[in-house]
């Protein structure tokens, strides 16, 4: 039996193009991370991100030398390693990382000679002249490593310089463009990281170079120049479960990777499509789920489905928290909330129906922002798929669909494999749970509890608190009425409740509602520092 | 004054000097990629040289790779069993660097030419420096993998040993005059490839533990991330995602 794969990591660049399953849905991804344009890859962890990027690499180094695109891959995932990660020194660590890669690609291609090669070394030891590229990666790494704070920041260039050097690299080469493909590139938990990235990939955006970038669906901190629908593509990497293909294909992906595996697929059929369904479209949920259930039969898939989905990838969520302490109030509530609220409303509903089963919510669009931004992390761990929002749910209210993993609600069930068979035949994307924008379960965290924020370790979070209220994001009007009930900080506001804001004219249940929200969203960003 | 007249062997070799440069011409137009691939793990195989560059064994890798360089003009001018030759002298340097290196007494008496070295015992599968028991010593996490790459230099070791050999299994491929052959400088460059990540391995499983480390993010870390990223093991140690069943 061969080692099943789970990361796109585990594959060396010159066997991708073996593992690629392609679906039209595939293909078009592919196809657009090989274009012209700037792309925003989103997706959960495991649904194949990295694969995508990669494949799309891969092809362009084939197609090479017709085709004269020169793929560079480089992933951020280190950007939390960084010690003291202000913002130059962020900004020169991204840059510095991005001029390594676009170095080695091109020496890797022959387009141009190492520094330090033997064939140099030979001629009596002179080093080759160190090309621009190289240069400028010089100057960002020593920047990054050395911090810039103190220094003069004229001295330290600006992301231009790399534009430059880029076009006179495909000049000199004869190269079309470089596509950029920048894997984990905005940190789902660092808004400030997120804002710094984005302006970067705006500002490297030259004919000559065009970046493609995946990232997790809570990265949404955009910054102040990049404009998501008109800076870039947005591309979601959901595999639909209710496409009729979609048992097929990933059959075909495990069998890819492991054609040995095709006799006990065929025989326990109903048990694989149970795993490939609870996977709710990610991969490495189901090649995960599949290796702790073989050899494949009945009743390793049941326990597998009761352990992964009750405990495993609970337990993978909840240690977000020892890394991100500041977000364990809301990692903690997203469980509780799904768990013990989500999945029994839809177990109960979905247990004796025939028809129209259902893995979907409805969150009101007014509903808290620790709570949508709890779902954000839920989304992140791939427990949730964010659907569209803008969607009217009863009384016409409008609000954001999300898809519960599958698995997590057949692993309700005393038996699995028949509930999960069960739910999946009748599956309707029309039916979903509604939470209104109100909903009792939002209480624990619909205030955030200011002492313990005040408590905290992080310096960022404590300069927010005592921000001044022009920093939130509310009308005039409402500034106005904060401002005659003399609260001046963010703190201030978040020290009341919607009771005190009524006190103010003209202001009731929802403009109070919506005073404290603004509150709410402000700090959200810095809780984990 | 009426300048040095050519002599016929000056005159013959020159000649063969300019097949020599037509041969080179082919062999880059022909495989520029993989030549590019090749010179940048050479390069990397210098990133460690230069942060090793205070410890003795440092001149053994540093001819290792000097040796490299050879095999690269060798191999692109159509000289293909001396660049089998100088790819076998390459790997048994870098083998010895790191053997020495934990042997400095034997060094020095080899340098000094007062002791042997078999290279073979270097490059043994079960004691050499790829070995189990050496690497465990260095850097134990990479014992796994050190054993794949023991197999991986065994065979280019024994595939550039039969060129010298003059086996005819393998030198019924070749030119019988300097000229340019694509199926063999195909073959010598894969071979090439696999000895330069092999030596870039061994390097990682001798001084990785003491190089390495997640913050540090420079270029030695970037040869291993590039060669090396696929495995699990060695991207626990750089800091990069790793997923476990």
């Amino acid at each position: 039996m061969a080692e099943l794969f789970f990361r796109a990591e585990d594959l060396q660049d010159d066997e991708v193009l073996n593992y690629l399953v392609e679906t039209a849905f595939d293909r078009e991804i592919i196809d657009s991370l090989k274009g012209r344009s700037a792309v925003i890859l989103r997706g959960s962890r495991g649904v194949g991100k990295s694969f995508l990027l990669r494949t799309a690499a891969a092809e362009l180094r084939r197609d090479l030398p017709s085709e004269r695109i020169l793929p560079v891959y480089v992933t951020f995932a280190r950007a939390t390693l960084i010690t003291n990660p202000t913002p130059q020194r962020f900004l020169a660590w991204m840059i510095s990382k991005i001029c390594n890669r676009i170095v080695r690609a091109a020496q890797g291609a022959g387009y141009d000679l190492p520094t330090h090669s033997s064939i140099a070394a030979i001629q009596g030891g002179s080093a080759a002249e160190p090309s621009r590229m190289e240069q400028i990666e010089t100057l960002f790494e020593e920047s990054w490593r050395l911090g810039t704070d103190s220094a003069d920041s004229a001295t330290v260039p600006g992301p231009e310089m790399v534009r430059d050097a880029v076009e006179d690299l495909c000049e000199s080469s004869g190269l079309r463009r470089i596509n950029l493909f920048v894997d984990e590139a905005a940190h789902v938990f660092i808004p400030q990281q997120q804002r710094q990235f984005f302006t970067l990939m705006r500002d490297l955006r030259s004919p000559y170079l065009s970046v493609k970038a995946a990232v997790y669906p809570g990265a949404t901190s955009f910054g102040d120049s990049f404009q998501p629908t008109h800076d870039a593509t947005t591309l979601i990497v959901d595999r639909s479960i209710t496409d009729h293909a979609y048992a097929a294909t990933m059959r075909q992906l495990v069998l890819r990777q492991d054609p040995s595996l095709q006799e006990g697929i065929k025989r326990y059929g109903e048990e694989f499509d149970t795993l490939a369904y609870a996977a709710s479209g990610n991969p490495r949920i189901l090649l995960k789920t599949l290796a702790r259930s073989l050899p494949l039969n009945r009743r390793r898939v049941q326990d597998t489905i009761r352990e992964y989905y009750r405990e495993a990838i609970w337990a993978e969520h909840s240690s977000l928290s020892d890394r991100y302490a500041g977000h364990s109030a809301l990692i903690e509530w997203g469980r509780r909330f799904i768990e013990s609220q989500v999945l029994p409303d839809l177990y109960k509903r979905n247990l004796h129906r025939t028809s129209e089963t259902s893995s979907y919510l409805w969150i009101h669009r007014h509903s808290p922002p620790a709570v949508r931004e709890a779902l954000r992390l839920l989304c992140y761990s791939g427990i949730l798929q964010e659907g569209d929002s803008g969607i009217r749910a009863t009384r016409s209210e409008v609000g954001t669909r999300y898809m519960v993993n599958l698995g997590c609600q057949i692993a309700l069930d005393a038996d699995p494999v028949a509930y999960a068979t069960h739910v999946r035949q009748a599956l309707s994307i029309k039916r979903m749970i509604e939470y209104g924008a109100n909903h009792h379960s939002y209480r624990p965290i619909d205030a955030l509890n200011l002492n313990e924020l005040e408590g905290t370790d992080s310096d960022a979070l404590r300069t927010r608190l005592r921000a001044s209220i022009d920093h939130l994001d509310i009308s005039q009007f409402q500034r106005e009425k904060l401002a005659e009930l003399r609260m001046a900080t963010i703190g201030d506001v978040l020290a009341s409740d919607e009771a005190i804001f009524k006190r103010a004219h003209y202001v009731g249940a929802v403009r109070a509602r919506q005073m404290r929200n603004a509150a709410v969203a402000a700090v959200l960003e810095y809780l984990s520092g | 004054m009426r300048g040095r007249a050519m002599s016929t062997i000056e005159a013959r070799l020159l000649a063969l000097n300019s097949d020599g440069a037509n041969i080179i011409r082919l062999s880059v137009s022909d495989h520029a990629p993989r030549l590019g691939q090749l010179l940048q793990l050479d390069a990397d195989v210098q990133v460690w040289a230069s942060r090793l560059a205070d410890r003795p064994e440092v001149v053994q890798l540093a001819s290792a790779h000097r040796e490299l360089g050879f095999a690269i003009y060798a191999v692109s001018s159509g000289l293909y069993v001396h660049a089998y030759a100088s790819l076998r002298l390459f790997l048994e340097l870098s083998f010895a660097s790191v053997y020495f290196s934990a042997n400095e007494l034997h060094r020095r008496k080899w340098v000094a030419d007062r002791q042997d070295f078999s290279w073979s015992a270097a490059l043994d599968e079960d004691n050499g420096v790829l070995s189990r028991s050496f690497v465990r010593e260095f850097n134990d996490s990479a014992t796994d993998d050190a054993s794949n790459q023991a197999k991986v230099v065994a065979q280019v070791y024994r595939h550039c040993s039969q060129f010298i050999h003059g086996k005819l299994a393998v030198t019924r491929e070749l030119p019988d005059q300097l000229e340019y052959s694509h199926s063999v400088l195909n073959d010598w460059i894969e071979v090439a490839i696999d000895s330069a990540k092999a030596v870039i391995y061994l390097l990682y499983a001798r001084y990785g533990e003491q190089l390495i480390s997640v913050t540090n993010q420079g270029n030695l870390e970037a040869t291993i991330e590039h060669s090396f990223g696929h495995l699990p093991e060695v991207r626990s140690r750089l800091g990069l995602p790793v997923e476990s069943e």
